[in-house]
């Protein structure tokens, strides 16, 4: 057993010997030496490889403390790049501690509002992924990729933001567009897409889903228009905003806005290619959008400009709920945040005898904003009664995936695989299967237009329309209807 | 002495010499008939040129043909998910994966395994059971099916899997059903598996949950038709028999398979028709020679066709046997004309060599000319693309060429060598001679003449009418071929209405770029293409690699249903493809989807039948997205068609002119993303492109259409692309294969081919009546005639919806001919009446009583001959083409002898030259 041991360990602790150094690296860790000479403890001058042989926890602080409030030179780019390239090169925790360093770096980068401190990280980050065989390339392509180009983004570097989506992307040299953004509307294809979201606003409801999808009715679900929103990107999110605002989003960063109730669209592109999960709004021009990597974006003027908010952990936040004047995101690992006024950094709520791991994919909370519900894969419907500080699971007999909730008043509906749509008329306590026509198709949202109607939407233009609060739904658009 | 007339006592005097020479020839066809096969080449069916049978060729071996065989298995009670019922599913599957047909089952004639409904039916079928009894070879040896066993999918099938990411991220795919589940809790998990998998439910299994399909596909070269129609039919039996479900069977092969099952039927409705005929010539004539002369050069004729078919290795297709079976009948016309003439003149001169010499002088002309007509209609069938078509043109046209032999002379030849008859009285049928006595009467009466002209008129108006709608291709769901209530198109409905649909569109997305074809802006591409085509509402639903990728995205986040979207970079996208191919053990599992080199992904639409409508809707739908959407990457270089002049505007005058030349169009993308379209002017055929490449507009033939060739670089290879494009790192849509892109191309060319064939019968018949009649009134005349005959028929398969295919196509263009025979032999009789008679009048009537008399019993001879299909025939088709023709012949008949007189004598006197 111990011999096996050995024989694995072998290769890994006597890697090949590096002759030398390549230029660059001996001239930072010359100016470490000279601008910062407490912070690295050097090696035997022989061994080129392993030339970092431990770093002062102090001084590091007071680096860290460099990146966060400045000012940021070429002194600072060298130690951070000698540094990390040293934890690079060493085995086991000492390597976990460097990615863990280089992470915590590139978010501090990210969060410092500081053009130069972005861009000196960005390039040592962009040193690791040319070389495919750093043993950091991977770890650098996500960090470039989320943080760094978030940060740049915010700072209105879209050089930084270019030159970083150029590289984190391989595949530009074939992104010929392949479609002009039109297509679906030109061969009809949006009353038959799949649709992902649903917002309602008394007799106002509007669904948006696959290939660039929004179709709008005024009258409580009976028509439908299907407008040509300017692109053929699947949309997973759409909101109403003050007055005849509505928003879409959805895969890659689409966006676009609508001042008109849905009748004319403006696409108002995010600065780069992250999927867009969910959205809120509580003033004009305004939204946030959450989505894929931790994603959080928001613009204050109709998304001429958009502020990247970084996370610290790489999260997927799906949709967010209203709740008073603030928004609750959702999302995996359990995620569930209130953020105040719907802007990021959020506190997350407690979850009180449920999984951590739980997949949240949808919240809703009532006009008081006390009681909450989310809900989950594998049949998980969470309630709280405190403003979501605290949740707890509500058991029901269902065990498939959830994918929506909505309500209104008293009564809750949820969503999900195989056509279900479950009632609560307790404010979530209990749930019993509400009539819907058998339909084995996920339902993807649901969401109340006043105390009486609900809508719910799944896959082909599906949408399904209940007049007595959820207790019936009939299929008013999509799937064999129409 | 007429030059008809010269030739007439030449062949008399020379007669032995004739004789010899029809004997040799007449020994050698009948030699050729030990190589005759009758049997169905799928590849004779397709338009070899067109461009999507050039695509279809190109990919039958990568994603599988036309070919394709579909069974259900339905519940009878409840769902599929039930044990029994997913065994029976895994039976059919297994029966059909069988790559063999078992002796016994192959032994037992194809006729065994139809079971008939209705008394008639039952009737019909004893009949030829009982005649296969009797004639039916030893086919007591196990036969190939030909089965593609990559090309089997089914539930229960290997090719059925159920994909899951393991908690390690790794991508497992075990089969969907490895083992019959048998408990409530197993079944219910598999129903959660199949609502999950997009490549099975609705595909698979039906939306209702109560179907579950198996599909497989057969190598063409290998497929034998009767027997895998037996293999099925057992199979069907056997499983419906074993467990509580309905099993209902359809597709191509299958289709061919029940015409097999039909051929004894076919052939004993035949032999019924002559029998009919013999019958008839007897009645009508009461006469030896009426018999023996007609059916003695029809037996003669028939051995000369069919051994020439042989002699030059063609298959007798089963369908269109009705074609040479119609040349065959217009073979005894000629013979009675002729035996009817020469009665007329025994009577008259009591001479029997006299007789013959004369009758013979005075229908050389009409016969002849009316075989030319006829020879002229075949001749341009034979210009059609489709094989089939144009081999079965080919050989019809020797065929009514041979009648000038083996009727026209070997009758002769007979009556020569034959004693005289014993009876010299002509035998006229007394209510016959009544009705044509009063016909001759209306016809001469002036008032009569211009109301028979002025009804006749309306008719064709009204026919023309209607004939302009006549559909190309199928028309009615199911196949044309057999009745609605056949088992086959039963189980086509069946079929279509419960899954996505049994006909499929195949686009190919291809690229020049190793591996292009996995970037997200093709897969959005794709999908684009797949939605777009999707919302036409005789569309079923789609599938290729990028549902497959959407669905495995779905896995690995968390099952999360808006990941259900093309991934991001091309990395993703192939490391998907990897997991999804090494997670199978069985390779070749994405073989439908995607080809091995890396090059090409397929696009599947499934409609829910194959109408004219449904595909020409579905090729329109997909062309415009070809031009509106496209990926062409840096530099693309493709034909494109040029605006079509005024007088291309009818398809169907580019069979005649040959295929428009197109415009080359060169796009490449600038530095900014821009794109820069050079048209080149008319006349260019070679461009020079960067680094030495270069494309060229190269035309192979008359009749070939034009083709793009590329040079990549210099001193390389020229090369062909079949699609008329080429990109150097876009992304092409190839299309269309599929069953509906082999039928696009058949109508596309029927259509051509059918217009052009009926410009082409009319000028050609009118060019041969002008030569012969040196008249234009009177070849107008006898046009007229043939027009309303032709309209009418076209008019009556507008009304019943029989569209215009491949096997309807030859029966018109043989309808044209047909018609205008009669015509021709009654407009003869008049011309040489009006030189022995005093006034028009009398000649008018002495011809309609006369030829009338040959003409009314050679066109009831033909109707009661096949009239009797319409009750008894199994294959609509047959019944139909009955029908058709009756209806052609009626009409023919009466403008014959109605209105071709009436306007005659309407015209006015001087332009005949003769007194009332």
């Amino acid at each position: 057993m111990l011999a096996a041991w050995v024989l694995l360990a072998a290769p890994l602790s006597a890697p090949a010997q590096i002759a030398s150094n390549p230029p660059e690296l001996e001239q930072a860790i010359a100016t470490t030496k000279a601008a910062f000479p407490k912070l690295v403890q050097f090696g035997p001058p022989d061994d080129t490889e392993h030339f970092l042989n431990a770093v002062d926890d102090a001084e590091l602080e007071k680096l860290k403390a460099r990146l966060t409030s400045g000012p940021f030179d070429d002194k600072v780019e060298a130690a951070v790049y000698v540094m990390l390239e040293g934890f690079s090169r060493m085995q086991g925790p000492a390597q976990t501690f460097g990615r863990n360093l280089t992470s915590e770096i590139a978010g501090l980068a990210a969060t410092s509002h500081d053009k130069a401190t972005l861009e000196g990280v960005g390039r040592v980050l962009m040193r690791f992924l040319e070389d495919q065989s750093h043993p950091f390339s991977i770890l650098s392509q996500g960090l470039l990729g989320e943080k760094i180009r978030c940060g740049a983004a915010s700072e209105g570097d879209d050089a930084l933001v270019a030159s970083i989506t150029k590289a984190v992307n391989p595949d530009k040299e074939y992104d010929f567009g392949s479609t002009d953004g039109n297509t679906a509307d030109r061969f009809g294809i949006h009353p038959q897409a799949d649709l992902f979201s649903v917002a309602a606003r008394g007799p106002r409801v509007a669904v948006a889903g696959y290939f660039g999808s929004v179709l709008v009715s005024q009258n409580g679900g009976d028509s439908w228009d299907a407008p040509n929103t300017g692109t053929d990107e699947p949309f997973f999110a759409v909101i109403f905003g003050p007055g005849d605002e509505l928003w879409a989003a959805g895969r890659a960063g689409a966006l676009v806005h609508s001042k008109d109730g849905g009748r004319s669209w403006l696409r108002r592109p995010t600065p780069f290619a992250r999927h867009i999960f969910g959205l809120y709004t509580d003033a004009p021009d305004t939204v946030l959008a959450v989505g894929d990597y931790g994603l959080q974006l928001r613009t204050e003027n109709g998304g001429d400009r958009w502020l990247c908010i970084p996370r610290v952990q790489d999260v997927i936040l799906g949709r967010i709920a209203p709740v008073d004047s603030d928004g609750v995101v959702v999302g995996e690992f359990g995620t569930i945040e209130r953020l105040p006024k719907g802007i990021p950094p959020g506190k997350r709520g407690m979850l009180r005898g449920v999984p951590e791991d739980t997949y949240v994919y949808d919240a809703w909370f009532d006009e008081t904003g006390k009681v909450g519900l989310a809900v989950g894969l594998a049949g998980t419907i969470l309630r709280s009664d405190d403003g979501g500080a605290t949740w707890n699971k509500v058991k029901t007999e269902f065990t498939q995936d959830m994918f929506g909730v909505g309500g209104s008043g008293s009564h809750a509906v949820v969503a999900g695989e195989g056509g279900l749509l479950a009632l609560s008329t307790d404010g979530g306590q209990t749930f019993t299967r509400a009539d819907s026509p058998p339909l084995p198709i996920p339902l993807y949202d649901v969401d109340f237009g006043d105390a009486d109607h609900a809508y719910a939407v799944g896959p082909r233009g599906l949408v399904l329309r209940s007049t007595d609060g959820g207790a019936h739904f009939k299929v008013v658009h999509g799937g064999s209807g129409s | 002495m007429t030059r008809a007339e010269r030739f007439s006592r030449f062949f008399a005097a020379q007669r032995n010499w004739f004789a010899v020479i029809i004997a040799i020839i007449t020994g050698f066809f009948a030699w050729q008939l030990r190589h005759l096969e009758i049997y169905t080449q799928f590849l004779d069916l397709l338009p070899r040129n067109h461009p999507f049978i050039k695509i279809y060729e190109t990919y039958r071996e990568v994603y599988g043909n036309a070919n394709t065989v579909v069974a259900a298995v339905v519940a009878k009670n409840g769902d599929i998910y039930q044990p029994d019922v997913l065994r029976a599913v895994q039976m059919l599957t297994a029966e059909l994966d069988s790559s063999v047909v078992a002796a016994d089952i192959n032994a037992l004639p194809a006729s065994h395994y139809v079971t008939p409904h209705g008394a008639v039916a039952t009737a019909v079928h004893a009949l030829v059971a009982a005649a296969d009894r009797v004639f039916h070879g030893n086919t007591a040896v196990e036969s190939e099916t030909g089965v593609d066993h990559n090309l089997v999918t089914s539930l229960t099938d290997r090719t059925a899997r159920d994909s899951r990411v393991e908690l390690d991220g790794t991508l497992v795919s075990p089969q969907l059903v490895e083992q019959i589940p048998e408990s409530p809790a197993e079944l219910a998990a598999l129903r959660e598996k199949v609502r999950r998998n997009p490549s099975v439910f609705g595909v698979l299994v039906s939306p209702d949950e109560k179907a579950a399909l198996v599909r497989a596909s057969f190598v063409e070269t290998r497929l034998d038709y009767g027997a895998l129609f037996k293999h099925m039919q057992a199979a069907k039996a056997k499983v419906m028999a074993q467990y509580p479900v309905d099993v209902f069977v359809t597709g191509q092969p299958l289709l061919f398979g029940w015409a097999y099952a039909f051929a004894t039927e076919i052939l004993l409705v035949f032999g019924l028709t002559l029998v009919v005929s013999v019958l008839l010539l007897w009645t009508y004539f009461r006469r030896f020679y009426g018999v023996f002369l007609p059916m003695s050069g029809a037996a003669v004729n028939v051995i000369w066709g069919l051994g020439f078919a042989a002699w030059l290795g063609y298959n007798l297709d089963p369908l269109v046997l009705v074609v040479p079976m119609l040349i065959t009948a217009r073979a005894i016309s000629h013979s009675v004309q002729f035996v009817e003439r020469f009665y007329e003149e025994y009577e008259d001169l009591g001479d029997k060599d006299e007789a013959c010499i004369r009758s013979m002088a005075e229908l050389l002309l009409p016969g002849t000319l009316a075989i030319l007509t006829d020879v002229f209609g075949l001749l341009t069938i034979s210009l059609a693309t489709i094989p089939l078509v144009s081999k079965l043109g080919l050989l019809c046209a020797f065929w009514a060429t041979s009648i000038l032999v083996t009727e026209m002379l070997l009758n002769r030849l007979l009556i020569l060598y034959l004693p005289a008859p014993s009876e010299r009285q002509h035998r006229i049928s007394p209510l016959t001679a009544r009705v044509l006595k009063a016909a001759s009467e209306i016809v001469v009466s002036r008032r009569g003449a211009v109301v028979v002209s002025l009804a006749f008129l309306v008719q064709t108006v009204l026919c023309f009418k209607l004939a302009l709608n006549v559909p190309v291709g199928e028309h009615r769901p199911g196949t044309p071929i057999l009745y609605p209530d056949s088992e086959f198109n039963v189980a086509a409905r069946e079929i279509a209405s419960r899954f996505y649909g049994l006909d499929d569109l195949l686009v190919v997305a291809h690229s020049n770029a190793l591996g292009r074809v996995y970037a997200p802006d093709s897969f959005k591409y794709i999908e684009s293409l797949q939605r777009a085509l999707e919302v036409d509402k005789n569309a079923g639903g789609s599938l290729s690699l990028v549902d497959l990728e959407k669905q495995t995205s779905r896995l690995f986040h968390n099952n999360d249903p808006r990941f259900s979207m093309w991934m991001q970079t091309t990395a993703e996208i192939a490391g998907i493809s990897y997991l999804m191919e090494t997670s199978v053990p069985a390779p070749g599992i994405l073989d439908p989807y995607r080809s091995r080199d890396s090059m090409s992904l397929a696009i599947r639409v499934f409609y829910r039948d194959h109408r004219a409508d449904t595909v020409s809707g579905a090729i329109e739908r997909l062309e415009k997205f070809v031009d509106e959407v496209r990926l062409d990457g840096t530099l693309a270089v493709r034909l494109v068609p040029a605006p079509k002049p005024w007088y291309r505007q009818r398809r169907w005058l580019d069979a005649l002119l040959g295929p428009q030349r197109p415009n080359l169009e060169v796009t490449q993308a600038g530095p900014g993303g821009t794109r820069q379209v050079m048209p080149i002017p008319a006349g260019a055929t070679h461009v020079d492109g960067p680094d030495g490449s270069a494309a060229e507009v190269r035309q192979a033939g008359f009749r070939k259409p034009y083709e793009l060739w590329i040079k990549l670089g210099e001193g390389a290879e020229w090369q062909l692309q079949p699609s008329g494009t080429w990109l150097k790192d876009g992304v092409e849509l190839r299309y269309a294969a599929g069953s509906i892109g082999v039928l696009a191309a058949a109508n596309e060319e029927i259509e051509k081919s059918h217009g052009l064939s009926l410009a082409i019968v009319f000028v050609a018949t009118l060019g041969v009546l002008l030569l012969s009649y040196r008249s234009w009134i009177l070849s107008l005349i006898t046009l007229a005639s043939l027009a309303s005959g032709s309209l009418a028929a076209l008019a009556l398969q507008s009304v019943l919806g029989i569209g215009i295919d491949v096997n309807t196509l030859p029966v018109q263009a043989i309808g044209v001919g047909l018609g205008v025979d009669y015509a021709i032999y009654l407009v003869d009789r008049i011309l040489q009446e009006l030189k022995r008679l005093p006034t028009r009048k009398e000649a008018i009537q002495h011809a309609i009583r006369t030829t009338g008399m040959a003409i009314t019993f050679t066109a009831s001879t033909l109707v009661v001959g096949i009239a009797f299909w319409i009750p008894i025939s199994s294959l609509r088709f047959s019944a139909e083409m009955s029908l058709l023709l009756s209806v052609l012949m009626i009409v023919d008949a009466l403008g014959a002898i109605l209105l071709v007189p009436a306007l005659i004598a309407l015209l006015p006197r001087s332009w005949l030259g003769t007194s009332d």
